[in-house]
């Protein structure tokens, strides 16, 4: 070998180094850190009941590394469900259920629209007041305190036992629904939409309500 | 240390490398089944060395159970071809234009060989989901959690200040940065499940927050690897304030944004804090105007679909609109996002969020190979052309 390949072993040995070095630096791991962020509301994750926990279809390749969490104990929550029964009102349209939504209607009119859900969870989720304030915050509405939940809500009976019926009136949006706690866990039947759709069906709201019938397998 | 360089540029280093390669990927492949495609290739490609077991499922395992076949992981073994194919070129090839085709070919493969390292460790992932009509400046990493303490004192901004969850190990004490505050682990669970306590009375080691309130305990779960599950990582952790212990609350990732939230008072300065999926903030927002979806008719499997969405920036300038589908990603400010799945009754879009610095590398590479191909084919390809008109 030549002169040139005299270099040739400190040329290997500078790459070796330089790779280790670089593999070295690459898996360091992250450190604790502080940053800033624009405002943020905290209702604006009022969306994730529904998101989380509904099972994503596979679309083919392009989900295949697609992990959304449906999480554990929503759904199994949701898997032990009690057995519900209604009479669906005329006029509203039935979605399947899916993940922790166990029933889902749509009410479509000339002049607006509106979305009937039936949610279930486990325990309290905060009790009625953080979810009253949980709706306000979809509304756009600002904190509701206890006094003016008094207001706002009155008593509604719902396959037998107590619930709280709420309504709620934001700037171009409603919400009427009720909360229910029932067994180990809460439900929540919640129709959100156009003003003028709301005011129509408001007492269908309740007559649905009325044809709920809920049977706790726990305690059977 | 000549023997050394000849042992380095051989071609039989090659030929072996390339047969090591191969086990790697068979055994590779036969780990995905228990162990997903994540993890395997943390542990087969993204390493240095690898032991592969025999697997439990298999007949005779209790016989077998013993087996194990170690074997170089992909970074030696990426190393070793990396050096090899440099050192021969510096010790075998010597540049001539007849021979600039193989060169092109060489450094297309170095190319390919470096942007795979680079990948490797530089790519970030994560997801975003966005709800039609509505903008979000953030992604999350389903693989990866973080404790986070928010201030929301300000009336302009927030401040986060997050500490990775592989600080928290149990005994030990990690300030949170930034704040009169720090973190003492009680218990870490990679996985787990959280239940309500028949009497909600049981909080487990809680003193303070949502186990408290809502009388949760913690079951530990074996870590998932599989692709649509995640883990539920969860902790107790006592935060301990200028004065001493404020309490141990309960953090975990399935307590989300659904739940009230927890918050540390020490002084008069409050945080909330919370143990969430890491999460990647952007100088802008992504709006989902609309999603699309196509099914072929009389079934459920999707052909098409399509999100449009309006990129607002913080700098006007670069607010614009794109469409983005299958094989058809948005390239914006090093980042890209393809359409990765959808949610929600076709009204939540996911977006795969990809930070790969060395993305262009691999196209480069294979541009680089094809070029030296032709070359090589093109100079040979003359030469016999002339030989012929020699002849004639």
């Amino acid at each position: 070998m030549g002169p040139p390949g005299k270099c040739i072993p400190i040329r290997l040995l500078t790459l070796t180094v330089g790779v280790v070095v670089f593999i070295q630096a690459g898996c360091e791991r992250a450190e604790p850190r502080t940053y800033r962020i624009p405002k943020e509301e905290r209702a604006a994750g009022n969306q994730a009941p529904q998101r989380m926990a509904e099972p994503v279809p596979s679309p083919g390749e392009a989900s295949s590394s697609d992990g959304m969490p449906i999480l554990p104990g929503m759904q199994r929550e949701a898997e032990r469900a009690e057995n519900l029964v209604y009479t669906v009102p005329d006029g509203w349209e039935e979605f399947p259920a899916q993940g922790v939504r166990q029933a889902n209607f749509r009410i479509t009119e000339e002049d607006g629209s509106a979305e009937v859900t039936v949610l279930a969870f486990p325990g309290e989720v905060g009790g009625p007041l953080a979810n009253v304030n949980r709706w306000a915050g979809q509304l756009g509405l600002g904190s509701i305190t206890a006094e003016r939940l008094e207001e706002i809500s009155q008593r509604h009976t719902i396959s037998g036992e107590d619930a709280l019926w709420v309504r709620l009136e934001g700037e171009d949006e409603r919400i009427v629904g009720a909360i229910l706690p029932f067994g180990e866990g809460t439900w929540f039947f919640k129709m959100q939409g156009d003003e003028a759709t709301l005011r129509d069906h408001e007492g269908t709201m309740k007559a649905f309500l009325d044809s709920v019938r809920l049977e706790d397998r726990a305690r059977n | 240390m000549k023997l050394v360089v000849q042992f380095f540029s051989s071609l039989r280093l090659t030929v072996v490398l390339l047969s090591i390669s191969l086990a790697l990927i068979f055994f590779g492949t036969l780990d995905q089944a228990e162990y997903g495609i994540w993890h395997t290739q943390k542990l087969y490609f993204q390493s240095f060395f690898v032991a592969w077991a025999y697997p439990a499922a298999w007949p005779a395992h209790e016989q077998l159970h013993w087996l194990r076949i170690p074997m170089p992981g992909g970074y030696l073994l990426g190393g070793l071809l990396l050096v090899n194919l440099v050192a021969a070129h510096v010790t075998r090839f010597k540049l001539s234009a007849g021979k600039s085709g193989v060169f092109l070919i060489h450094f297309g493969l170095i190319l390919l060989l470096v942007s795979e390292l680079l990948t490797n460790l530089l790519a970030v992932e994560s997801q975003m989901p966005v709800d039609e009509g509505s903008r979000r400046n953030y992604s999350e990493s389903y693989r990866e959690n973080e404790l986070v303490f928010i201030d929301r004192s300000h009336t302009e901004f927030d401040t986060v200040h997050s500490i990775p969850v592989s600080y928290l190990n149990p005994g030990t004490t990690i300030d949170v940065p930034d704040t009169p505050l720090s973190v003492r682990t009680v218990e870490f669970y990679p996985n787990a499940e959280l239940g309500r306590f028949p009497g909600g009375e049981s909080r487990g080691m809680a003193t303070r927050g949502a186990a408290v309130s809502m009388g949760l305990v913690v079951t530990p779960k074996a870590v998932t690897y599989a692709e649509d599950a995640i883990n539920t990582v969860t902790a107790y952790i006592e935060i301990i304030g200028p004065d001493g212990p404020l309490g141990t609350w309960l953090v975990s990732n399935v307590l989300d944004e659904r739940f009230p939230a927890q918050v540390v008072e020490s002084g008069n300065r409050a945080w909330e804090v919370a143990l969430r999926f890491k999460r990647h903030y952007y100088p802008f927002e992504i709006e989902l105007i609309e999603f699309s979806h196509d099914r072929y008719p009389g079934t459920e499997i999707p052909f098409n679909f399509s999100s449009e969405v309006i990129i607002h920036h913080t700098d006007s300038n670069k607010t614009r609109k794109a469409l983005i589908y299958m094989n058809h990603p948005l390239r914006y400010e090093g980042l890209t996002f393809y359409q990765a799945s959808f949610a929600n009754d076709d009204r939540t879009s996911i977006f795969q969020v990809v930070r790969n610095p060395g993305w262009l590398l691999p196209y480069v590479s294979v541009l680089l190979m094809g070029l030296g191909m032709a070359v090589q084919f093109g100079i040979h390809f003359i030469r016999f052309l002339r030989k012929r008109q020699g002849t004639v």
